[in-house]
């Protein structure tokens, strides 16, 4: 078992080089490093979130590269207790009351008594702990393993694949809230999510996945709106919405325009540009706007944006680099 | 530590009707034969039950049930999942739930066999309270050696169906008197209670290997348990 470095200190996760037997992360490799906080793996299941959650916790086979948690080899007896990790199905003891399995998992985590009726009401889930977990929908039990992971005091590192998906309602009003509480609060928060707005609502720092490989990494997800070849979305709920359609299309940076179930979609350039636009024609109309909201790029859009955001940026490194050279060099154009 | 992690296999086995109710049926069986032993006035009834019916076939079917019934019919590494999942190690969960399945069995059987050999006593066996006795020792011992080896076959196939296969093996190899039979719990059941020794081993051999086979398969169950866990 090896020591972090030094280098790591703070570094709570480091991911480097990783590649696992699972061909969904077999084809690429993956380099990236967690800090206290809540980060966002944002892709599908086939994109490899999920599984690099189960590489952290220990329970995926890592092929080459490397994974260090708190310093130490994921799935090592030490760390395994301060790693709560809550995938899609979590796995509870079947025979088990849920008051019972908190308590057992304060043992084993080896964390001070604490009520479990109190840990359970941090989801609003008290009602659930004389319940057998055999007795559990999947939402439920998400739910209590939830409740589990976020309210330990011992866990330092949340693994938790879409937190507010198929979540028991009385939690998933409260989990954004606890999630970014556990970030605030030195924890690292890792969330593989498939969906861009549940990605953007939870974390402030983004990593795009395609295939296993990072294709970007960005701590806002609104801002690669501005960067997508489709431009953004604004969808306006209004009093009049054919008045406000009829305003709207007079606006030259109004590109699309569309009515659907009473709200409104206008599409533009960039955000900046048709919030301005939308302004506009509102006031023009007279109309009353009851909401507007921008809505969240599809995963594909903000993996592009993404992609060439990087690209982008390595290509003004590489010119810098090369200017730097140039200039550098003996006879160059250095005066 | 241990007590903690033993705790959901223990629930799980006292939880689950289905578990019981196969345990049931099996202890029913075993007394149903003693019973009928003793309607027949068999001279040394409790012998003859407790070595063809009793120990060929109640025991080892109850300490599967029981085995099975602690794992919540899953593979030893699918039952420990949960408990390492709340930060458990999985060398210790494995290790206490192979201890439940082969204390419970090891119980189970030395009461029901002792209350097989006092139903099926007959005039020419060994007095009522002694034979009891023996027969409880002998049978938690040959139950505990088919639980730890049932713990084995359970960290083979997805959902431990391996424990089919070993039970399956031991009927074939142990039913035989050669060496073959030594390496089962089968062969050194049936020369505790009293019949053919397995390669002509005396009985207290026999005892010392079903102790060394009881460490050795909960051994191999922990090792394979942990390394599919890791």
């Amino acid at each position: 078992m090896t020591r972090t470095s030094s280098a790591e200190a703070g570094r709570v996760v480091v991911v480097d080089a990783l590649s696992t037997r699972h061909a969904r992360l077999a084809r690429a490799t993956l380099t990236a490093t967690f800090e206290a906080g809540v980060h966002a793996l944002v892709g599908g299941p086939r994109d490899g979130g999920p599984l690099l959650l189960s590489v952290i916790a220990g329970r995926a086979l890592v092929r080459s590269g490397r994974v260090r948690v708190l310093g130490e080899a994921p799935g090592s007896h030490a760390i395994r207790r301060r790693v709560g990790w809550v995938p899609s199905a979590p796995s509870l003891p079947e025979a088990m009351r849920v008051h019972e399995v908190m308590a057992l998992a304060a043992v084993l985590r080896g964390e001070a008594a604490a009520p479990t009726v109190e840990r359970l009401a941090a989801l609003g889930l008290e009602a659930l702990a004389l319940r057998r977990v055999r007795s559990l929908t999947l939402e439920e039990r998400r739910a209590v393993a939830l409740a589990e992971a976020l309210t330990s005091t011992v866990v330092r590192v949340l693994l938790l694949e879409e937190p507010l998906v198929a979540v028991d309602p009385r939690a998933a009003a409260r989990v954004v809230e606890l999630v970014r509480a556990r970030g605030a609060d030195g924890c690292v928060a890792l969330v593989a999510t498939a969906s861009v707005r549940d990605a953007g609502v939870l974390a402030d720092d983004h990593l795009l996945l395609r295939q296993g490989a990072l294709v970007g990494r960005t701590p806002s997800l609104d801002l690669l709106s501005d960067l997508t070849p489709s431009g953004a979305r604004l969808r306006v709920v209004a009093s009049d919405p054919l008045a406000l359609v009829t305003a709207l299309a007079k606006e030259a940076d109004i590109e699309t325009l569309a009515r659907r179930d009473g709200f409104v979609l206008a599409r533009g350039p960039d955000a900046t540009r048709l919030a301005a636009a939308v302004g506009r024609a509102v006031v023009s109309s007279g109309v009353d706007v009851v909401e507007m909201r921008l809505d969240p790029l599809t995963l594909d859009e903000a993996r592009a944006a993404a992609a060439d955001t990087t690209q982008a940026t390595f290509e003004a490194a590489r010119a810098r680099a090369l200017a730097a050279f140039v200039s550098g060099a003996p006879g160059g154009s250095r005066p | 530590m241990i007590a903690a992690l033993a705790r959901p296999a223990l629930l799980q086995l006292a939880r689950t009707p289905r578990a019981w109710l196969a345990v049931l049926s099996w202890g029913l069986l075993g007394l149903a034969l003693a019973a009928l032993a003793r309607s027949l006035g068999a001279p040394n009834g409790a012998d003859h039950v407790l070595v063809d019916g009793f120990g060929s076939l109640v025991t080892p079917l109850l300490a599967y049930a029981l085995t099975s019934g602690a794992l919540g019919g899953r593979s030893l590494a699918g039952s420990t999942a949960p408990v390492i999942a709340l930060g458990g190690s999985p060398a210790r969960a494995a290790f206490a739930t192979t201890c439940v399945a082969v204390a419970s069995a090891s119980a189970l059987a030395a009461l029901v066999g002792a209350a097989v050999a006092a139903v099926a006593h007959g005039v020419d066996d060994p007095p009522v309270v002694r034979d009891a006795l023996t027969t409880a020792y002998a049978c938690a011992l040959g139950a505990g050696a088919y639980a730890a080896m049932f713990a084995v076959g359970s960290t083979f196939g997805r959902g431990g169906g391996g424990r089919t296969l070993l039970l399956l093996v031991d009927w074939v190899l142990g039913s035989r008197r050669g060496w073959l039979a030594v390496l089962t719990p089968r062969g050194h059941l049936r020369n505790l209670l009293g019949g053919a020794p397995p390669a002509d081993l005396p009985e207290r051999a026999s005892a010392g290997i079903v102790v060394a086979l009881i460490v050795l398969f909960a051994a191999i169950a922990v090792w394979r348990a942990h390394r599919r866990a890791s």
